[in-house]
């Protein structure tokens, strides 16, 4: 059946189906991008988070192997969907990807033996394997060598050094994937121990007879069933008596008190370590040991107090950079856009076209824009870290403060770059393994003041907060009024994020275990290449799930403020008979209680493109042109300063309303390209919703008590 | 240099509690012994490892990771505030919090290395 299937696929499609498969950190993604240069294809596989890459390399008999990239893995048994999603691909289970011919399997040199273990699964599996081995430049560097044709002996199959970056070794390595299929599959790489043998075997013949598989994978599908301990596994796509043979076969494992799941391991460790033996020369072997270099480092970025002053000089320098290097590009991108807009309006005749045009289209085109150089630097900088090695002794360093409140090391980068735009932030919880930790991380995320909300800040304080001296030495001014105002915000932002994850981990997710496995990779220098090719990945993900959002919601709010038309009237009075007008006047009893007025409102809803809409929104609401120079801001802050209530002729706006406003602002769900993000990576949405909910009430809920307690203290 | 040694006496004081009491107990038909886990070790000592305790799905991670009966280890470093430690295990670093070390037995038959 099987052999047919083989045949079929060699000589009708002509390709041959590779799926590339390693441990994390073991030059897997310099490996792909070796082997397809740019023809890739970035995606995600269907109701999970799990990004499915897939290139095409040519070999030398003229065929073209498809390189499905997998997830990178420690082990074959399911431990997360990653784990589950390569099983399903390598069973040919999923009908969105081609069942492999071959596994390329990645191993590291310099780690060999936890390497293995992963192999030692694919083996199981029955698909031909073909080894690729790499970092064998870094194991001679510490004085070791690594013979390969030794490890080929002892496995069994092909296996190539590679250096992918030299593109050392890739010819050859494509002609061993070539001729792999011809050659015999060799037996399951390890002992089955007689204590375990009758239950796998039994539960094999069962796999075999009521799921029409053949003998080797459903051989890997028995060991894999008897060993998980979780629900990840599809049981339910099995059949009741194997399902129940599964059930009996593991009660009678308890039974003699065999800890199947230990056995195996062992077994497979024990076939590793008759692997080794031989296959690396160490010369340091007898004179002492020295002091490797990436052990000084460690000694010093994890040191206990120097490793805190370099984190948090590392940090700063980034954030300088993003914020400083992002500015340009982003004003050059701004002020193209609005050359666009101005070519628009003297090349096309005026009317609903060309407003739709320049004000809802542009208008978001121009939003998306002025993040993306910010956004492009932060993923680069992600990239970055990730790639050197540093980003897990960042984790290492951060997990005892981010585990007191339920989150994890690796929590700690996201949140710092949701201090930027909490996509990215959102994005990089994919680095945190734990699923808990991740889902806290995802849903305080966008709690941190991102670079959207700043606007606002900045018109509130300097409009409405007095420039007074607060703190200072002499004639110097440290900190003015305004200035701790502004800073308040962010640490508003942080404590309510790490008091809110503090309540998810008690209350909501409580039961849940935490686990923190975390590999501290060896340092290495980044492949620039690689490093470039995963921001701009990440950077298009980024355009693809925002932009589109962003795009949308800008046309709809441009929509909503422009009809009815009134074209006789001025911008300002025609707003408030505009459909956002009457939506800023229907929430205005809501919000009311928290000091706003119905322009408010309007300016609330709009932000739902982006906060940061909310200035010039206000400036169409107070009839200011241009708000984006100081001037313009000047400007618009003189006009909200001198705006009253109709009739009692108090202020709309007192210190205390600019304040509450800037709390709903810190604290308000109100980004829909968030709500987006956060829906595509929990997968559905329940946790989206759920986050509107909760943030939107706490918001609510802080600033009526501080505008209320303001309000009685006669602060209003 | 000193503290090492001192250390390294108190935990043979330890294995050597840990062994007449075993013996003891044996007798007793009992089994109730203060173990020597991997959290116990401080940063520049090491072990082999005896045997891991724990939740199915905690011990199955730690074992695919290598960490299986007979494996030497080493704790590299510790974070402060009893952060997570750094152990050096079949050639490569892995990090875990003290609640997954206190899982993971081991014979202290210490020494610097």
């Amino acid at each position: 059946m099987s052999s047919v299937q083989v045949i079929e696929v060699e000589t009708v499609s002509q390709t041959l189906i590779v799926a590339l498969l390693g441990n994390p950190n073991c030059g897997k993604t310099t490996l792909f991008n070796a082997l397809t240069g740019l023809r890739q294809k970035v995606g995600n596989y269907p109701g999970v988070t799990v990004d499915r890459k897939e290139g095409r390399s040519s070999l030398p008999d003229g065929r073209s192997a498809l390189i499905l990239d997998l997830p990178g893995l420690y082990s074959l048994t399911p431990h997360s969907p990653d784990e589950l999603i390569a099983r399903e691909v390598l069973m040919g289970l999923r009908k969105d990807t081609p069942k492999p011919d071959v596994i390329l399997n990645v191993v590291d040199a310099s780690n060999l033996e936890r390497n293995l273990y992963l192999t030692s699964q694919l083996i199981d599996t029955g698909i031909p394997v073909v080894i690729a081995l790499t970092m064998t430049d870094t194991l001679g560097k510490d004085g070791r060598e690594i013979h390969a044709s030794v490890l080929e002996d002892a496995i069994g199959i092909p296996v190539k050094i590679v250096v992918a970056s030299q593109r050392a070794g890739i010819a050859q390595l494509q002609a061993a994937l070539a001729s792999a299929s011809t050659r015999s599959i060799p037996e399951p790489a390890w002992t089955v121990p007689r204590e375990i043998y009758e239950g796998i075997s039994s539960l094999q013949s069962a796999l075999e007879r009521e799921h029409e598989l053949t003998s080797r994978p459903a051989f890997s599908e028995a060991v894999t069933l008897l060993m998980q301990d979780n629900d990840l596994a599809p049981l339910e796509k099995l059949s009741h008596p194997t399902r129940k043979l599964v059930r009996t076969t593991k009660e009678r494992l308890a039974a003699s008190e065999i800890d199947f799941a230990a056995t195996v391991i062992e077994s497979r460790y024990e076939w590793i370590g008759k692997v080794c033996e031989g296959v690396i020369y160490d010369s340091n072997a007898i004179r002492k040991q020295p002091i490797s270099t990436n052990e000084r480092v460690d000694r010093l970025l994890m040191h206990p107090v120097w490793g805190y002053v370099i984190f948090f000089f590392v940090m700063s320098l980034i954030f300088q950079l993003v914020f400083t290097m992002g500015q340009a590009p982003a004003n050059w991108v701004q002020s193209q856009v609005s050359r666009v807009g101005g070519n628009l309006t003297r090349l096309m005749p005026s009317g609903d076209l060309r407003a739709l045009l320049d004000d809802g289209v542009l208008g978001g085109v121009g939003t998306l824009l002025s993040f993306l150089p910010e956004i492009l630097l932060l993923f680069f900088f992600i990239s970055l870290l990730e790639d050197t090695g540093y980003l897990a002794r960042a984790a290492f360093l951060m997990d005892k403060l981010m585990s007191k409140v339920g989150l994890h090391g690796k929590s700690f980068i996201p949140l710092l770059s949701s201090f930027a735009c909490a996509i990215p932030g959102i994005m990089a919880t994919r680095t945190i393994g734990d699923r808990k930790a991740r889902l806290i991380t995802i849903l305080v995320a966008p709690l941190m003041s991102c670079s959207a909300r700043l606007p606002v800040y900045l018109l509130m304080t300097t409009s409405f907060v007095p420039n007074i001296r607060v703190a200072g030495v002499g004639g110097i001014t440290l900190l003015t009024l305004q200035g701790a105002v502004f800073i308040s915000m962010y640490f508003l932002g942080m404590i309510v994020a790490f008091s809110i994850a503090w309540l998810f981990h008690r209350t909501l997710l409580k039961g849940v275990s935490p686990t923190f496995l975390l590999e501290l990779p060896p340092y290495r220098l980044p492949g620039i290449r690689a490093t470039v090719m995963q921001m701009l990945e990440r950077a298009g993900l980024f355009v693809k799930q925002a932009g589109t959002i962003i795009l949308a919601a800008s046309i709809v709010v441009w929509f909503l403020s422009s009809y009815p038309k009134h074209p006789n009237l001025p911008p300002g009075q025609a707003l408030e008979l505009s459909y956002l007008g009457h939506i800023g006047k229907i929430i205005e009893p809501a919000i009311h209680p928290l000091g706003f007025d119905w322009k408010m409102g309007v300016g609330i809803a709009s932000s739902f493109v982006a906060r940061e809409v909310f200035v010039s929104t206000m400036a169409t609401v107070y009839d200011v042109g241009e708000p984006d120079s100081m001037a313009g801001k000047a400007n618009l802050g003189k006009k909200m300063q001198q705006d009253t209530y109709p009739g009692t002729g108090k202020r709309v706006y007192t210190p205390l309303v600019a304040v509450c406003l800037m709390i709903y602002y810190v604290l308000a769900m109100q980004c829909m390209s968030t709500v987006a993000v956060v829906r595509r990576e929990t997968g559905g949405w329940k946790w989206p919703i759920f986050q509107i909910a909760y943030m939107t009430g706490t918001a609510w809920l802080i600033t009526f008590v501080v505008y209320q307690i303001g309000h009685h203290l006669g602060w209003g | 240099m000193k503290m090492l040694k001192k250390r390294h006496r108190i935990l043979f004081q330890k294995q050597a509690a840990l062994d007449s009491s075993a013996s003891s107990q044996n007798i007793a038909g009992e089994l109730n012994l203060k173990k020597i886990t991997l959290a116990d070790l401080n940063p520049g000592e090491c072990g082999d490892i005896i045997r891991l305790e724990g939740s199915n799905v905690a011990r199955m991670r730690l074992m695919e990771m290598g960490l299986t009966p007979g494996v030497h280890v080493k704790v590299l470093r510790i974070a402060v505030f009893s952060g997570p430690m750094d152990i050096q295990i079949r050639g490569y670093h892995l990090s875990l919090r003290k609640e997954e070390a206190q899982t993971v037995l081991i014979s202290a038959g210490v020494q610097t290395g």
